[in-house]
């Protein structure tokens, strides 16, 4: 088992998609694979099983007192099942936070899971939910789209990691890879990746999503670029992608267990 | 400018333009020249020869069979004349409007055709490639309101839904359905064992499979 939170409070940087084909693609190498829709947008959601904000959803279980197993769905892709979320997840940020242990609430739903991989898919911020989603995980994945504005506030999303890290214990908390979205073979995007590659020396990851019409196309069609069009540039990378994270992240095989020691926090 | 290029604008006589122009070539062949084109427009056969390539449906895009410069003169010449003659432009409008509002849908057909560029000819011409803006559009956007929630979570299981729905009640839930749904139905519900339409992103295709599945 292994927990991996998309995160980047930029929006528009691929974050659902790179979830929703990550989990496709690690599903491919025979991984059983849970998606976590945090995000109030229920983009993921959408995506994989053609749902538009479903209830009850993750908010009945970090707001409400439900079982997250009652919540589990099997989605459009073989072996990839998913927590919906909803547009009442919006409002969490605001009802959890007067709550203790509020951080955790996510990590302990889990708890004892088996699943080889759990993939959470989050909001463009840095709140309540992110930080359910970066304490209920054991690895962060960072997509960073080559575009003109990528490189503002990205420092915002280290910052935050490492003040969970030290506020919540999570010694082992870290950025397991960058992920370059929206690649064009051009100058400007060139030029990005090569800052990147110094800012995040060996951990940007290899694979470069590049930008592809078709990965627009699978998430309206509800299913994965590697079931819509896999011979695409986008399937291929997707495909490429979830080898390289199944080698940097490998799956345990015992259950999900995230800090046990801090639920009780 | 390209002969190929669609128009967008609403006037009467804009869209019209390429339709005279396939009636005098279909009538005297390929070779013919501007001069000759617009001497027959002025001589009123355009309406009458317009109509005739409404029937012609089973001829292909006028564009197809001519060359472009050919064409692109052509047009020119024809379009020159009716900004001459409004006569004969309110004739040619005329009788183009009747078409398309009596369901002539050949002429329609003709007329799409022709304004819409296909991605070879963009191909060869060099028109349209740095832009996708004007390819033919399979896809419109609508307002997204997904899975009836009714139906059920997950995947869902046409056998059930037949027998709580109805055929007609089935086949009306699997039309709100997109290619993904659908997939994940044959491959849940084992309809595809052979696996012949592991590739097939023909969703109407994939209805009919579910449909034909539940019938049995």
């Amino acid at each position: 088992m292994a927990a991996i939170c998309i995160a980047n409070n930029k929006g528009g940087v691929g974050k659902t998609t790179t979830a929703v084909n990550l989990a496709a693609g690690l599903a491919r190498l025979n991984q059983r694979v849970l998606v976590v829709d945090v995000d109030g947008q229920a983009n993921a959601t959408y995506a994989l099983t053609g749902r538009v904000h479903p209830v009850p959803s993750l908010y009945d279980v970090l707001v409400g007192d439900r079982k997250l197993e009652t919540v589990i769905w099997q989605t459009n892709e073989e072996n990839v099942w998913i927590v919906p979320g909803d547009g009442r997840l919006q409002n969490a940020d605001v009802e959890l936070a007067a709550r203790p242990g509020r951080e955790w609430r996510l990590a302990k739903a889990l708890h004892g899971l088996e699943y080889d991989y759990i993939i959470l898919d989050t909001p463009p911020s840095l709140g309540v939910l992110t930080q359910n989603a970066l304490a209920a995980a054991h690895k962060v994945l960072v997509p960073i789209s080559l575009t003109e504005f990528s490189l503002i506030g990205i420092d915002k999303l280290e910052q935050t990691i490492e003040e969970l890290r030290d506020q919540l214990d999570l010694m082992d908390l870290d950025i397991a890879g960058v992920v370059a979205t929206f690649y064009e073979n051009n100058t400007a995007a060139n030029e990005t990746w090569g800052i990147l590659e110094k800012k995040y020396e060996g951990r940007l990851l290899e694979t470069r999503i590049p930008k592809n019409l078709d990965l627009e196309k699978a998430h309206r069609e509800n299913e994965s670029i590697l079931s819509f069009a896999p011979g695409s540039s986008g399937g291929q990378a997707y495909a490429q992608l979830a080898k390289e994270v199944k080698r940097r992240v490998p799956a345990k095989t015992q259950p999900y267990d995230r800090r046990r020691h801090a639920y009780s926090a | 400018m390209s002969q190929r290029r669609p128009s967008r604008t609403t006037g009467a006589v804009t869209p019209t333009a390429p339709n005279p122009a396939a009636a005098v070539t279909t009538t005297k062949g390929a070779t013919t020249s501007a001069r000759a084109a617009g001497r027959a427009a002025r001589a009123g056969e355009v309406t009458q020869l317009t109509k005739q390539a409404a029937q012609r449906t089973a001829e292909p895009a006028v564009a197809a069979v001519l060359a472009p410069e050919t064409l692109a003169r052509t047009l020119r010449a024809v379009a020159d004349e009716l900004e001459r003659d409004p006569d004969l432009a309110r004739r040619v409008a005329a009788a183009i409007r009747d078409a398309l509002t009596q369901g002539e849908a050949p002429l329609r057909a003709v007329v799409d055709e022709v304004a819409a560029p296909s991605e070879a000819a963009d191909a060869e011409t060099g028109v349209g490639k740095t832009s996708t803006a004007r390819k033919a559009r399979t896809f419109k956007p609508t307002l997204v309101t997904g899975t009836d929630p009714t139906l059920g979570t997950g995947v869902l299981d046409p056998f059930a839904l037949r027998e709580r729905l109805g055929a007609d009640g089935l086949r009306q839930a699997l039309r709100e359905l997109r290619l993904g749904s659908l997939r994940a139905i044959i491959r849940e519900h084992r309809l595809d064992p052979g696996g012949k339409l592991a590739g097939v992103n023909d969703a109407e295709r994939l209805r009919g499979v579910i449909l034909d599945a539940t019938a049995r």
